[in-house]
């Protein structure tokens, strides 16, 4: 029940419920384990169910903030590794382009689905992205947002880099944001395009190798 | 070759002979029709609506999603373009010492001024004396620019495929219309108008000067011309005396333009003994915030929502338009845009709409409708109005049988979004501006609210729902086109014209997108903090 409760604070956007909730949860004596992957990761799956239904930003933003306070919480009692086990995935917006909402939400999902996430942040040049996948060979995917057609040409000059990298087959690259298409990304040369958030973590899952 | 066909529009009669495969909405723009088409062609906003009479397809259509391929008669008309345009403001005195003079040394000679307030939706002209500084009159126009993209992204992407000469012809072409009409209303001569000033947004700067945009959707998005510029009416295509000069305001950034810096020199920021905040809120909300001592601006996304844009039943302030939503003896209570059966909703309506809801306990804090069953005592009885529509919770402010298109007015649970991610965005501006400053918000000793949707938005509700800090709401006043008084006193006064360019490069620009907090502090903001927790 507790679980449940804490799934639709998580689910609704909540931040403050939620983690009094994952409070109360520990008091009662539950293993932070349960209390993540029952908890608080289910609440993540219904975001992602409901993305795919319709994205709502807003709700979008609050839920992973409850994610986080949830989080904050649990931490404490986590042993290590119990979330980021599935691989790590870099993330950035490309260069041109302020706009961080849609790739943060993307990261926040990917997040707490059980991925490790380097964000690079917004404005991302190719050498940036680059330099970051040499510092993080064990990266499997690389993720470039951009929400303005004006940034497009840069995203395509980060593939070009990315794709004359002499490890490219070690990791993918998945494009998404506002002014991209699927034809857009199989003209410059990226592996997938994903529509939204949850699109990009099954992608990711995919990818990685792991199924539910 | 391509087949032609011929394309009649309605009421204008208006005959066009046209390119098989060429859409109604360019059939429209070669027409000169300048239909309203604020997503730029996408299908998305269903604002191009038209009726189309005859033809092998009848009936309403999406003017850019309708490629012609036979004889067709057109109405225009389906949607009603009246728009309420704001031209009054707070006026502050200078002397008339316009600095402008007729070339042979005549002093006797009349001569007048005008001053443009080149908005993104709306241009407006004031027609001034020379001498007295007295206004004669004034001219307004929907921006022809219009069809071209609603927003300032949509027309700087359209110049940058494009090329920028359609745009900023069209814009030079409705200035020197409006000369026109003021000029003939007053009974003077456009040969007789020694200065113009203009003030606009970064934007609407560049494309009226013919400066690529590309610079302000570029990040750091920074204008390609910031510094104030004198230029004779030859360079800016504008039929008045040849000796003229214009004065065209400066820029501060990208998002923030010589409309907000009129709308500085209006009030004489730099001069404010009170720690002042002053709102302009369009599709981005422009923010000045600071006294005599310390001055910082920004721009925040807040989006079309407040324009009546990606609301489901969202309009502009036009005939019809629900603007305000009250409580009258315990009953909800509309007020429609000349009286006439509601066909939508606009900004103020919203806003009033949400704080209603707030206040009546059938929103959350987090945003989210209640359901009809936990309404309690006198809410109870707004149970019904509580519906789904397509499986989605609305708020009916008007039922089907009121209605000008006998199709419920509603606010739906996306609308709410909507807003949540327009005022949060405003609302993390104004507190990041605060921090910078080292003041709360709660220290702001006076809010100025500038422009037209200020102007006719309940400021109480505002701050009911967040948009405007809770404490501040006995502090609001409501300043008018504060752009257009600063365009005035530029014109009028040339060292009003020199300390307006100086004050636009003592401001510091902040720029939300790279401070750190601004993400939590946006997400915090996106809370009903007025609203029951559940």
């Amino acid at each position: 029940m507790a679980f449940e409760e804490i799934q639709s604070a998580v689910a609704e956007g909540k931040p403050r419920q939620a983690a009094r909730l994952v409070e109360e949860a520990l008091a009662e004596g539950a293993e932070g384990t349960a209390i993540l992957n029952q908890g608080l990761l289910g609440g993540m799956r219904r975001v992602r169910l409901k993305m795919q239904d319709d994205i709502d930003v807003a709700r979008a933003l609050a839920s992973a903030r409850a994610m986080k306070e949830g989080m904050e919480k649990l931490k404490p009692f986590l042993e290590q590794g119990a979330m980021n086990t599935r691989g790590k995935i870099l993330i950035g917006t490309a260069g041109g382009d302020l706009h961080d909402v849609g790739k943060n939400i993307v990261g926040y999902t990917l997040r707490y689905s059980g991925f490790q996430v380097v964000d690079l942040g917004v404005d991302v040049s190719a050498e940036q992205f680059v330099q970051a996948v040499r510092d993080n060979p064990d990266a499997g995917i690389v993720c470039i947002s951009s929400l303005l057609t004006t940034s497009m040409p840069e995203m395509r000059h980060i593939v070009q880099a990315l794709n004359g990298l002499d490890n490219r087959r070690s990791f993918q690259i998945m494009i998404g944001g506002g002014s991209v298409t699927r034809e857009f990304a199989e003209e410059i040369g990226a592996d997938a395009y994903t529509e939204d958030a949850a699109a990009a973590a099954e992608f990711a899952e995919s990818v990685m190798g792991i199924k539910e | 070759m391509k087949k032609q066909f011929t394309v009649t529009f309605l009421p204008q009669n208006l005959v066009l002979q046209v390119e098989e495969g060429t859409t109604l909405l360019q059939a429209e723009q070669m027409a000169g029709l300048e239909p309203d088409a604020p997503c730029g062609g996408k299908g998305t906003c269903g604002k191009c609506k038209v009726n189309i009479t005859e033809g092998d397809r009848q009936g309403i259509a999406l003017a850019c999603q309708t490629l012609v391929d036979c004889d067709m008669k057109v109405d225009t008309l389906y949607q009603e373009k009246v728009q309420r345009i704001l031209t009054d403001g707070l006026s502050r005195q200078v002397p008339v010492e316009p600095g402008a003079a007729w070339a042979d040394g005549s002093t006797d000679r009349p001569f007048y001024l005008m001053a443009f307030d080149i908005g993104t939706t709306t241009i407006v002209g004031y027609l001034l004396d020379g001498k007295t500084g007295r206004e004669l009159g004034l001219a307004s126009t929907m921006n022809p620019q219009h069809q071209f993209g609603a927003d300032v992204i949509a027309r700087s992407n359209y110049v940058l495929e494009n090329g920028g000469e359609e745009m900023q012809a069209v814009v030079r072409k409705a200035l020197n219309q409006l000369i026109g009409q003021a000029c003939a209303s007053a009974g003077v001569k456009r040969e007789e108008i020694l200065q113009v000033s203009i003030v606009g947004n970064t934007c609407m700067h560049h494309l009226f000067m013919g400066i690529s945009p590309k610079s302000l959707v570029l990040a750091p998005y920074v204008p390609a011309v910031k510094e104030g510029m004198i230029l004779s009416p030859g360079e800016c295509g504008l039929n008045i005396a040849e000796e003229g000069k214009v004065l065209m305001f400066p820029n501060i950034a990208g998002f923030v333009g010589g409309d907000t810096v009129g709308c500085m020199l209006s009030v004489a920021f730099d001069q404010l003994e009170d720690m002042t905040l002053m709102i302009d809120i369009g599709t981005n909300g422009e923010l000045v915030m600071g006294n005599r001592s310390k001055m910082v601006t920004t721009s925040t996304a807040a989006g079309p929502a407040f324009e009546g844009a990606k609301i489901e039943c969202g309009m502009r302030g036009a005939r019809g338009a629900i603007s305000h939503v009250s409580m009258k003896d315990g009953k909800l209570s509309l007020e429609v845009i000349e009286d006439v059966k509601p066909v939508g909703i606009c900004g103020s309506g919203l806003i009033d709409g949400i704080a209603f809801m707030i206040r009546s306990g059938i929103l959350d804090s987090y945003g989210g409708l209640c359901d009809p069953e936990d309404l309690e005592g006198e809410a109870a009885d707004l149970a019904w109005r509580l519906k789904e529509r397509d499986g989605k919770p609305v708020f009916v402010l008007v039922p089907g049988e009121e209605t000008a298109s006998g199709e419920d007015i509603y606010i739906s649970q996306k609308d709410i979004r909507e807003v949540q991610l327009a005022k949060g965005a405003i609302a993390a501006g104004i507190r990041i501006m605060a921090e910078k400053l080292s003041i709360r918000p709660e220290d702001i000793r006076q809010v100025y609210l500038a422009g037209a949707f200020g102007n006719y938005m309940d400021a109480a509700n505002a701050c009911e729902i967040g948009l405007i800090p809770y404490a501040l709401k006995d502090r609001i006043t409501p300043i008018g086109n504060a752009a257009g008084e600063g365009a005035k006193l530029g014109v009028v006064n040339r060292g009003e014209y020199e300390y307006a360019c100086r004050m636009a490069e003592e401001a510091e620009f902040i720029e939300l997108a790279t401070e750190n907090e601004f993400q939590d502090t946006f997400v915090d903001e996106l809370e009903f903090a007025r609203a029951v927790e559940r």
